[in-house]
């Protein structure tokens, strides 16, 4: 009895257990102390005061999605160390002789694939192959690292490439193939011109940079290629492919002459934006639904490019020294997206941190993939004449307090 | 016997865990718990709940949970009790209704007998006093707001009884009372990456108090009545309470958890004072009660809500029990009660004072010799669906399992 006692009790507990989700009965009596008060501020139309500046930045180019060579009118220069890993298979080892009779390189080139234009694409392009000395690694390597590269013009000292043939899908050029052929003769026999790669540099004439996939990327079809042509005479000839184990490009800055009232973002050299806003006066209790930031593009003083940057990072800096351009790892960063002339973002994580407490020193801008690109694009900035270009944010936040 | 422990460890596990966890309960409750320190539970037991909740004048001889700690003079074996209740809760509004329920920790308690024949008796325990539990779902164009509160107020207590020469009971229970409660403004919005707000209006409480009373001697012959039955008068009183009240109100963003204020505070609950009769002739026993709490004396912050006003609870109640014999059935075994309760609430809502009315029912079920399953119900109705105020139909239905052993029981010689 006691059992079936027991078992009827569960039965009827979980029957009457079903309940309805919550609804709106009894919304008027929760206390006004309970309500949250919701309000929305604009920075242009609610006075809110903002600054903006930009500065240069020496930056890592050793991880860039592109290699750039060229030059702009601007004075800005690019250019590439690359370097191909040159071995011979084991059944042409053999046939490799000091004398080179037993093997003959016929001739060796390089393609390159332009993945990246800017600058006059109508114009020439010409560029000096080096013969790189002595040994260097992407990782770190700068503007300083650059002048203690040796480099000899003995690979090919005048690539010159016609206001047409730039345009084609591939760009290529030749070496010198006895260079060539002591690179191989190194790698079997020693004692011969090691293979440190090569240095591309761009003549003064040049209007325009250049970009090629970079070591990092990984699509087949556009990776920059080393083709050598050998031939055992009167049996065979072949064509060994190379693909590089490293790269980098190094950009030299130039005097661009950016108006001050700009916020100017460049990649390579690299340009970066600062831009705060004064929430001092915002209330603790305050919480930020969104805040949407949105900068305005001036078209005719940007240098876009093709591809053109369609996106912007933006980190909060973590010290009110806009030398150390340290940013605050734990807000994370946030990524801009472009809708014509008008790059938006949503900061809330930013703008929430500040009023929150943490010291706010503004927001660094720089170029998506900044490394990989010498794109220019000028944002109005905070003292631009007409306040209706400057930057601005829309921020819903949600308040515990009556405003 | 080892069915008996087995039964009694996994009851009483059960309802620890879920008074350690929080209550089971749906995501909706009583909006009248979000005035003072939320709705006071007056009644621990099944037995007492089935009878009209009160009871001062009862004594507790297979119950530990009353409300008068005199009744534990009554109990002859060592008892330990748990339980657990569910608690549905039909609302109604001018325009919709809807339909809450879930299950709640009703109390675990021991008695300790001492010694029977004087009454004295240990009883210590763990009991909820008061709860908040409510949802308030409000759509608003591009939003939706959620009010909720959950938490409450428990008090772990340990008191003795003692029944004097001329057959009197008395006891006397210090009470100390703990509990968080959170209220919680939620604000959501429809769309996609607008971040939700949310404000937390958290209080922890502790502080002790004190709860004594008395039950009568037999006072048949007083009134003429026959000397065989039982007429006992009972008085309960608890003394006010001073709770230290932390509080904090903590901002929620989907970044960042500030706690924008913090305060210590006094929370002062009101004394409560109960009266009760019972009249026992053969196998019924009949109770009346009052009982009354001054909530406009509460204060919190030295602020009293303007909703809360005094508390008024009458009840009527009866229980039909077997004569003890060894020969019984089980269905001649079991205990039958029905209660009636009429209540001048502590709640004016919109200027309309609230009240309350309630029907009840309930069995006491052997399990053994010593051990006794009990079960009440009540339906209560509160309030009315007019304006801001909400009519309340209350289903309480409360199990309470209590067990017996021969602990500091004294062998006649």
């Amino acid at each position: 009895m006691l059992k079936k006692i027991i078992v009827l009790l569960f039965i009827v507990a979980g029957f009457i257990s079903c309940s309805d989700d919550p609804s709106s009965i009894g919304k008027d009596l929760i206390p006004p102390g309970d309500k949250v008060y919701l309000d929305t501020l604009d920075t242009s139309a609610d006075n809110i005061s903002q600054t903006s500046s930009f500065f240069s930045k020496e930056i890592e180019l050793g991880v860039s999605s592109r290699i750039l060579l060229g030059k702009l009118s601007s004075g800005l220069e690019s250019s590439i160390l690359i370097k191909f890993p040159i071995t011979l298979p084991d059944s042409m080892k053999s046939l490799l002789t000091a004398d080179s009779t037993g093997l003959v390189i016929n001739k060796a080139w390089v393609d390159l694939y332009p993945t990246y234009r800017i600058g006059d694409e109508n114009s020439s392009f010409d560029f000096t192959v080096f013969n790189v000395r002595n040994a260097w690694t992407p990782s770190g390597f700068n503007r300083d690292s650059l002048s203690i590269i040796e480099a000899q013009t003995d690979l090919n000292s005048n690539v010159k490439l016609d206001a047409a043939t730039v345009t084609d899908s591939i760009i290529t050029y030749f070496l010198k193939p006895e260079i060539v052929s002591g690179w191989l003769k190194s790698s079997v026999l020693g004692g011969y011109l090691q293979n440190n790669g090569m240095l591309l540099k761009s003549l003064s004439t040049n209007q325009q940079i250049i970009g090629f996939q970079a070591l990092s990327q990984t699509l087949v079809s556009v990776r920059p290629k080393l083709n050598i042509e050998l031939s055992k005479p009167g049996v065979y000839t072949d064509t060994l492919i190379y693909n590089p184990n490293a790269d980098v490009h190094i950009i030299s800055p130039s005097n661009q002459g950016f108006s001050s009232d700009m916020i100017n973002l460049q990649g390579g050299v690299a340009y970066r934006g600062k831009l705060a806003f004064d929430f001092s006066d915002m209330d603790k209790s305050t919480i930020v639904n969104s805040a949407i930031m949105t900068l305005t593009l001036d078209s005719l003083s940007s240098n876009q490019g093709d591809p053109r940057p369609d996106y912007l990072y933006a980190s909060i800096y973590a010290d009110s020294s806009a030398a150390v351009d340290s940013v605050l790892n734990t807000a994370g960063s946030v990524t801009f997206t472009r809708n014509g002339s008008v790059f938006e973002g949503e900061i809330a994580p930013f703008v929430q941190r500040w009023i929150d407490g943490v010291s706010n020193v503004g927001m660094r801008l720089s170029l998506y993939g900044e490394e990989s690109t010498a794109s220019h694009l000028a944002f109005y900035g905070s003292s631009f004449s007409d306040s209706s270009k400057r930057p601005k944010i829309v921020i819903k936040v949600t308040r515990r307090y009556a405003p | 016997m080892l069915h008996n422990k087995i039964l009694r460890s996994v009851f009483i596990f059960s309802a620890i865990t879920i008074f350690i966890s929080g209550n089971y309960y749906g995501e909706g409750g009583s909006l009248y718990s979000r005035i003072g320190v939320g709705t006071p539970l007056i009644s621990y037991s099944a037995r007492n709940l089935a009878f009209g909740e009160l009871g001062a004048a009862v004594y507790s001889e297979y119950n530990v949970g009353g409300y008068n700690p005199a009744g534990w003079a009554g109990i002859p074996i060592t008892r330990t009790e748990a339980g657990i209740n569910y608690n549905g809760l039909g609302l109604k509004d001018a325009s919709t209704s809807t339909y809450y329920s879930g299950y709640h920790f009703s109390g675990f308690t021991v008695a300790f007998p001492i010694q029977y024949s004087k009454g004295i008796t240990l009883s210590l325990g763990l009991l909820p006093y008061t709860k908040v539990d409510y949802e308030v779902v409000s759509s608003v164009s591009d939003r939706e707001e959620t009010f909720s509160g959950q938490g409450s107020i428990s008090k772990a207590y340990f008191g003795l009884s003692y029944k004097t020469p001329f057959d009197m009971a008395v006891g006397a229970v210090y009470e100390y009372y703990m509990g968080k409660i959170d209220f919680q403004s939620n604000t959501d919005f429809y769309a996609a990456g607008v971040n939700t707000a949310i404000y937390s209006n958290e209080s922890s409480y502790f502080g002790g108090g004190y709860r004594i009373g008395i039950i009568s001697p037999n006072m048949s012959e007083l009134l003429g009545l026959n000397s065989k039955d039982l007429l006992l008068a009972g008085l309960v009183y608890s003394g006010p309470v001073n709770l230290t009240t932390d509080t904090a109100l903590v901002a929620v963003s989907a970044y960042n958890t500030k706690t924008l204020s913090r305060n210590l505070i006094e929370t002062e609950l009101p004394y409560s004072l109960g009266f009760g009769l019972s009249y026992q002739k053969e196998k019924l026993m009949y109770t009346a009660d009052l009982y009354f709490q001054p909530w406009s004396e509460y204060h919190s912050n030295g602020l009293t809500p303007v909703e809360l006003k005094n508390l008024t609870k009458i009840s009527l109640g009866m229980e039909y029990n077997y004569k003890p014999g060894q020969f019984l059935s089980f269905w001649e075994q079991i205990v039958l009660r029905a209660g009636l309760t009429y209540e001048q609430t502590q709640y004016r809502i919109d200027g309309t004072d609230l009240s309350a009315m309630g029907i009840s029912a309930g069995a006491g079920i052997p399990l053994s010799s010593t051990n006794r399953l009990d079960i009440g119900f009540m339906f209560a109705s509160r309030g009315k669906a007019e304006g801001k105020i909400i009519k309340e139909n209350i289903y309480n239905l409360f199990f309470t399992l209590s067990f017996g052993d021969f602990w500091f029981v004294q062998e006649e010689r």
